[in-house]
């Protein structure tokens, strides 16, 4: 597909008239791929709301162009990754600029007497990402050996048989996987 | 303590990339008995099209805004000797349409009938006519 030949790609308002025509389904699709970055990329400060607004734009633009063959919706919903993607890196080479030897830090006296709160928030402060997924999961061995999988890059076919599951199955329990990680982080969980 | 960090952002890219294919590997019943469920069904949907309904006003204003800017660049002077001062322009403009050289039409016109805006535009169109000379 030669994304210069203007006949391979939706025209602007092409794009703009199969946006408009979203369905309820097409909307909650895009709604849940902005929250599920801006959710699991803590660091990075974009709103969900922002994100969404920034994708349409670039796409209406032409500076995101949206081949004939591909859903819109999808379209859409990489250029939110790419976006997140981008501020994601961004954000973590600003981050790593930042000196580790201020001399102005401010040394933080910590209670003797800590409450269950700051017991836990120092428990997960010290915990590593695979150790909080793996304790959000729990009682649920499946789930935990999904998590595993995917956080060491196995994808697709690869991951399903990891789990021993069938499709649907595996369907299934990846959902539940995603809504627990989503009500965690929205219960304080910070991955 | 930076590389372990960085290795976890890693991971939570592959993360969010599967739970992505998660979200588009359900059909559109699963995933409106899903936000039903998360009590969100009238208000995604609502919220989604208001946000593109903005987005679209937004991008609009900024092409609006683009073309304005395009058409006061075309209309500047392009060389900022041949800024004029107005009185000086009005004087010019007079004097040329006193000037027989000019149609009937164009000696019927008046410099006092002409705003400073008009006057201005006259006077680059004399100008370009070879009526007045910016040297005189």
């Amino acid at each position: 597909m030669d994304a210069s030949d203007p006949q391979s790609v939706l025209s602007q308002e092409e794009l703009e008239n199969a946006i408009s025509e979203f369905s309820d389904a097409d909307w909650i699709r895009i709604d849940k791929t902005a929250n599920l970055y801006t959710s699991l990329y803590s660091w990075i400060s974009i709103q969900s709301g922002d994100l969404i607004q920034e994708a349409i734009l670039r796409a209406l633009s032409g500076t995101r162009k949206c081949p004939r063959d591909v859903d819109v919706v999808k379209f859409l919903a990489e250029t939110i990754r790419s976006i997140a993607n981008g501020e994601a890196e961004k954000a973590e080479h600003n981050l790593s600029k930042v000196s580790l030897n201020d001399e102005t830090t401010t040394i933080e006296i910590r209670s003797d007497n800590p409450s269950p709160e700051d017991l836990l928030a120092a428990k997960q402060e010290s915990q590593n990402l695979e150790d909080k997924l793996i304790e959000l999961f729990s009682g649920d061995e499946t789930a935990q050996i999904i998590v595993l999988g995917i956080l060491d890059g196995t994808t697709g076919e690869e991951l399903r048989s990891l789990a021993e599951l069938d499709e649907t199955q595996f369907n299934s329990k990846r959902r539940k996987i995603r809504r627990t990680i989503n009500h965690a982080i929205q219960n304080g969980l910070k991955p | 303590m930076t590389d372990n960090r960085s290795d976890e952002r890693q991971q939570l890219f592959v993360l969010a990339d599967a739970l992505l294919e998660d979200v588009f590997s359900m059909s559109d019943e699963e995933l409106i008995a899903e936000t039903e469920e998360d009590d969100n069904l009238v208000s995604v949907p609502i919220r989604m099209r208001e946000l593109y309904q903005q987005t679209l006003v937004k991008k609009r204003k900024s092409r609006l805004k683009k073309a304005k800017d395009d058409l006061r660049s075309a209309t500047l002077p392009q060389n900022p000797a041949e800024v004029i001062d107005i009185s000086e322009a009005r004087e010019a403009v007079t004097h040329a349409l006193e000037s027989k050289d000019l149609s009937i039409a164009a000696r019927n016109e008046t410099s006092s009938e002409l705003s400073d805006a008009d006057i201005i535009r006259k006077y680059h169109d004399l100008v370009a006519l070879g009526i007045i000379n910016p040297e005189d």
